[in-house]
């Protein structure tokens, strides 16, 4: 035995008779088996959990019942969608697609057919349709019109002369503006 | 040599007549999963008469009505009126067909709807039903095969298209024989509604030659003489001479009443005072079964004549489905449940 195995062992020795002294022993050991129960605990709730929604796996008829289920479930699905894939199939087949057969057409006054007769010419509208705003503003010009020149259609109608004359040079009028 | 261009003159008034007076007429029924149905008419007419006894579908005063027209490059107008209306359910469209004053209230319409829950979808089936007019006719479906029934149901617009497109030919023959067809059909449903009617008028207590079972029997020598006296048989029907070389002078004294009763009712039943429109059907959800066409703007569509609820029912109907998430999403956590508890089974093990 050299010397630094010597002074080791008296060194270890040394720090065994010199225990340190506890105050409260007693209260360190609870502690000590607190911290194990916890951890024992712990483990048993979570196995507890995973048993209570589980338990059913170890009832022979529950687990039986809910494979049964399951399997239930998933043919249903599968017929399910397979018949409405195969309809819609059928559908795809069959399905003749046509012309849309809404009429179409725009809400307007119903004096606009009058406004319209009565201005007894083409309008330039081909096939499309007068937006109801834009009818809305022709008769109210109109009306304006009508109004403001009250007295002077009063005067033309009252003389046949001057009607006459009026309505030539609408005529004249119109028909250079439309090129007849 | 007068009465001829004379006769063609009224004839093309009686057309003109006939056909100016109705609009152009196209309804459409918006079926909402609740059951609740808008139901929309969309009129158009070269006069503006929208009058009720002149449009092909009963409204009235408490639906939304928007009037507009529209004004050709040759100056024509022409007038459109769309009423709307929110229907709670069938039963309420069902009650306005019963009290239905409208152009084509002669014939028996309802709405039919559907709905089933099955777990992972809810399916909806929507119907508009025309009842048949005739009691004893045979069924088009005994006339004619699948080719000639899909022209026979197509609407005017598909069949004038392919009437003047490039095989013409081939489609105008196909199209000829299946008016042969129609005719006989008619005529056999004419002939066995007759019978079946004169039956029920004499609740089948005559005998001999005019027992349904006789009448019956002699059907196609019936159908054949019709067939083959074409115009004449009118003139020789209603001068009571054909009944009378068919079944002796003798059953036709006794059974006169009924004969001329039985024919009237026939007469009815063929000269329904119908006017032609278009049904159109939208649908909740995906449309997974349908006997209608579908348009451009995915909508389905009827065209409806008189021919097609002559002898059968015409059922224009819908299917659709709309998914149930909520079902998809509780069935995906069950089966992961219990697949998740196989597994934990397996892991204890």
């Amino acid at each position: 035995m050299n010397s630094d195995e010597a002074k080791y062992d008296r060194v270890l020795d040394l720090l065994r008779k010199s225990r340190p002294v506890l105050d409260s022993k007693e209260e360190i050991e609870e502690k000590v088996i607190r911290i194990i129960t916890q951890k024992q605990e712990k483990k048993e709730i979570s196995s507890g959990v995973l048993d209570f929604l589980f338990g059913w796996v170890y009832v022979g008829w529950v687990r039986t019942g809910l494979v049964a289920a399951s399997v239930i479930l998933i043919i249903a699905f599968v017929y399910q969608q397979a018949v409405i894939i195969k309809r819609i199939n059928n559908l795809n087949r069959q399905a003749i697609y046509i012309e849309s057969q809404i009429i179409t057409g725009r809400s307007l006054d119903s004096d606009a057919g009058y406004f319209y007769r009565l201005a007894g010419r083409k309008l330039q509208s081909g096939d499309k349709m007068i937006s109801e705003k834009q009818v809305k503003q022709v008769i109210k010009s109109y009306n304006e019109l009508e109004k403001k020149y009250k007295d002077l259609i009063k005067l033309i109608e009252d003389d046949p002369e001057l009607m006459k004359y009026i309505e030539e040079k609408l005529i004249e009028n119109n028909k250079k503006k439309f090129k007849l | 040599m007068k009465r001829k261009p004379l006769k063609f003159v009224v004839s093309l008034i009686l057309v003109m007549m006939v056909s100016c007076g109705e609009p152009e007429t196209v309804v459409t029924d918006i079926v909402h999963a609740d059951g609740s149905v808008t139901k929309k008419i969309e009129m158009k007419n070269m006069e503006n008469n929208f009058k009720i006894p002149n449009v092909q579908v009963p409204y009235d005063s408490t639906w939304i009505i928007r009037d507009s027209l529209e004004i050709s490059e040759k100056g024509d107008t022409t007038y459109i009126r769309h009423a709307e209306k929110l229907f709670a359910s069938v039963d309420e469209i069902n009650n306005d067909y019963l009290t239905d004053s409208s152009n084509n209230e002669d014939i028996t319409r309802r709405a039919e709807f559907r709905k089933k829950f099955k777990w992972f979808n809810t399916e909806y089936r929507f119907a508009e039903v025309i009842e048949k007019t005739m009691s004893y006719g045979y069924p088009v479906t005994n006339f004619l095969n699948e080719e000639e029934l899909a022209w026979f149901y197509s609407p005017d617009k598909i069949t004038s298209e392919k009437l003047n497109g490039p095989d013409s030919l081939k489609y105008k023959s196909f199209s000829d024989s299946i008016d042969k067809k129609i005719e006989k059909w008619t005529i056999r449903s004419l002939i066995t509604d007759w019978i079946g009617e004169f039956t029920e008028i004499t609740k089948g207590e005559a005998r001999g030659d005019m027992a349904t079972e006789t009448l019956k029997k002699r059907e196609d020598e019936l159908f054949s003489i019709i067939e083959e006296g074409g115009e004449e048989f009118d003139s020789l029907w209603s001068n009571g001479l054909f009944i009378k070389e068919f079944i002796g002078e003798a059953n036709a004294n006794k059974y006169q009443a009924e004969i001329d009763s039985a024919g009237n009712i026939v007469s009815e039943h063929i000269w329904v005072d119908f006017s032609a429109y278009t049904q159109r059907i939208v649908m909740p959800g995906e449309i997974i079964g349908t006997n209608g066409f579908i348009d451009s703007t995915k909508t389905l569509s009827w065209p409806v004549h008189s021919d097609f609820f002559m002898t059968e029912p015409y059922i224009m109907y819908a299917e659709s489905k709309i998914p149930n998430k909520w079902a998809w999403i509780v069935s995906g956590i069950f089966l992961l449940f219990v697949f998740a508890g196989i597994i934990f089974r397996i892991i204890k093990k």
